[in-house]
């Protein structure tokens, strides 16, 4: 018992596949060129190989299956940061999360940092989930100004005080955090738990205030890993040209 | 002439057996640091085929060597170094010479050079499938803070030495067994003298695949495939003609 041309497929469809994948998650990061504290995505392609069973049945060490799409990374660099003049725009520089409270009472982590004064006079994101802690400012309140270890400074009475304290996670393996849209993540068993800090203290990033983390998406690196990607899978299609020949010769015999 | 029939057939396997390593060589042209593997056909030994008679003791010339087909020489992997490529991840290492990073998987230690590693949730420094790098003095957990790694392997956190990677050098490419996911089994590893390999913090290294090499040797072999298929209805056919003469004859 050897190899099939049955095989043959599966390889060279599985080098198709991942190419695929890879092409919308290129497509995926373009398209988030300009979201605000979004991190690009790689995809981590691994080579497969058939069963121990089957490399034996056909005396060989090793039967090779073609490749698959054995991870998702996120490369967590950091952005630049933009000034945008909104008082409430808060960027982070350097590592952590802010934190928000999700409409179903679970804690998820962003970076992005485009923040507002809601209605009930509480910092929210700008689709309405509160940041955490809280940070409400009191009534009267003027003047307010972020300063880089997190502190909400407001002129209150005609007296600076400071109304609040930020506060951000980080996780000793952020790439491990849960994507759930809009740029908000959980934590997971492979992120690690959520260690909490002041802005601005050893391991913790700065905040920017008046400023926003634009995307880490670089143009030209992924403009040329999809060109490197449809290259890829026009080869693969070559094979599967070829195999579908020698499939073709095979069934010629018997005739 | 049955014989004919089966030194074609053994050779149209093993065609199929190259075309399969040459595919998996493209599927896997973006897999980091993947090893392409490019067998090279050989014949297997000729047989001197002499008249039928000839040992009866006839004094008949021999009528020359038959071959018996062809099989895949055995070192047709590929351990050549691949190009290297900046990466953004600080944690993306690439040996820039011979050996091997060791690994710690579930089913025993394995060999990669795949180095576009992370950390993970305890903050050890990890394969891309979650496997623990090892150094010198087993697993390296990474403190928090900013990684530093030399040429040598050396590995710094703010400053601080956490520990050294550990490369494998092997006797050559038999000694290595693919095992998927970028790892290696292998044989008698030994450790990689000081100075043979660099290590390269934020590179990674893409796959050795030669495309060009590749595809020729795809295309020889679904010519020689179809050769092959001709040869072997050619006798079928004449083997089935010596059936209707032994029918009427």
């Amino acid at each position: 018992m050897s190899l099939t041309i049955g095989a043959l497929y599966g390889i060279a469809y599985s080098g198709l596949h991942t190419r695929e994948l890879e092409m919308a998650t290129i497509s995926h990061n373009l398209a988030n060129l300009q979201t605000v504290g979004y991190k690009r995505v790689q995809l981590v392609a691994q080579d497969l190989i058939a069963s121990q069973e089957e490399a034996e049945a056909a005396g060989e060490r090793w039967l090779p299956a073609g490749t698959y799409l054995a991870a998702t990374r996120r490369l967590t660099q950091q952005g630049a940061i933009e000034t945008t003049g909104n008082p409430w725009d808060l960027a982070l520089d350097g590592p952590g999360y802010f934190q928000v409270q999700e409409p179903d009472g679970t804690i998820s982590y962003t970076r992005a940092g485009a923040f507002h004064i809601n209605g009930d006079g509480r910092l929210a994101t700008l689709d309405g989930a509160s940041v955490l802690p809280p940070v409400t400012l009191p009534v009267g309140a003027q003047d307010v100004y972020v300063d880089r270890r997190g502190r909400i400074l407001a002129e209150v009475n005609g007296q600076v005080q400071v109304v609040a304290t930020l506060q951000i996670a980080r996780f000793a393996n952020p790439e491990g955090l849960q994507m759930i849209g809009a740029n908000r993540f959980l934590a997971t068993a492979a992120s690690g738990p959520a260690q909490l800090g002041q802005p601005g203290t050893p391991g913790y990033a700065e905040i920017v205030t008046q400023a926003l983390e634009k995307s880490n998406v670089d143009l030209s690196v992924e403009a040329i890993a999809m060109v490197a990607a449809q290259r890829a899978y026009s080869l693969n299609l070559r094979m599967l040209q070829i195999t579908d020949r020698l499939h073709t010769l095979a069934l010629e015999l018997r005739a | 002439m049955i014989r004919g029939v089966y030194a074609v057939a053994a050779s149209m396997r093993e065609l199929i057996e190259l075309q399969a390593r040459l595919s998996n060589n493209l599927a896997n042209l973006n897999t980091p640091a993947f090893k392409q593997e490019l067998p090279i056909l050989t014949p297997i030994g000729d047989q001197e085929i002499a008249p039928v008679g000839a040992q009866l003791g006839a004094t008949g010339q021999a009528i020359g060597p038959l071959g018996f087909g062809v099989y895949q020489g055995e070192d047709r992997l590929d351990l050549s170094q691949g190009p290297l490529e900046a990466h953004d991840n600080p944690l993306a290492l690439a040996i820039n010479g011979e050996g091997f990073f060791r690994v710690q998987t579930p089913e025993g230690e394995r060999f990669t050079r795949d180095g576009n590693f992370g950390r993970d949730a305890a903050g050890y420094l990890v394969n891309s499938r979650g496997d623990r790098v090892l150094g010198e003095a087993g697993p390296i957990q990474l403190p928090e803070g900013d990684v530093t790694v030399t040429p040598d392997g050396s590995i710094w956190v703010a400053g601080a030495f956490v520990g050294r990677l550990a490369l494998a050098t092997f006797a050559g490419p038999e000694a290595l067994t693919r095992a998927g996911d970028g790892l290696f089994v292998g044989e008698n590893p030994q450790p990689a003298p000081p100075g043979q390999a660099r290590i390269l913090q934020g590179y990674i290294e893409r796959s050795n695949v030669d495309v060009a090499a590749t595809l020729i040797l795809a295309m020889t072999a679904l010519k020689t495939y179809e050769a092959s298929q001709r040869m072997l209805k050619m006798q079928d056919e004449q083997t089935g003609r010596l059936m209707d003469l032994a029918r009427f004859g």
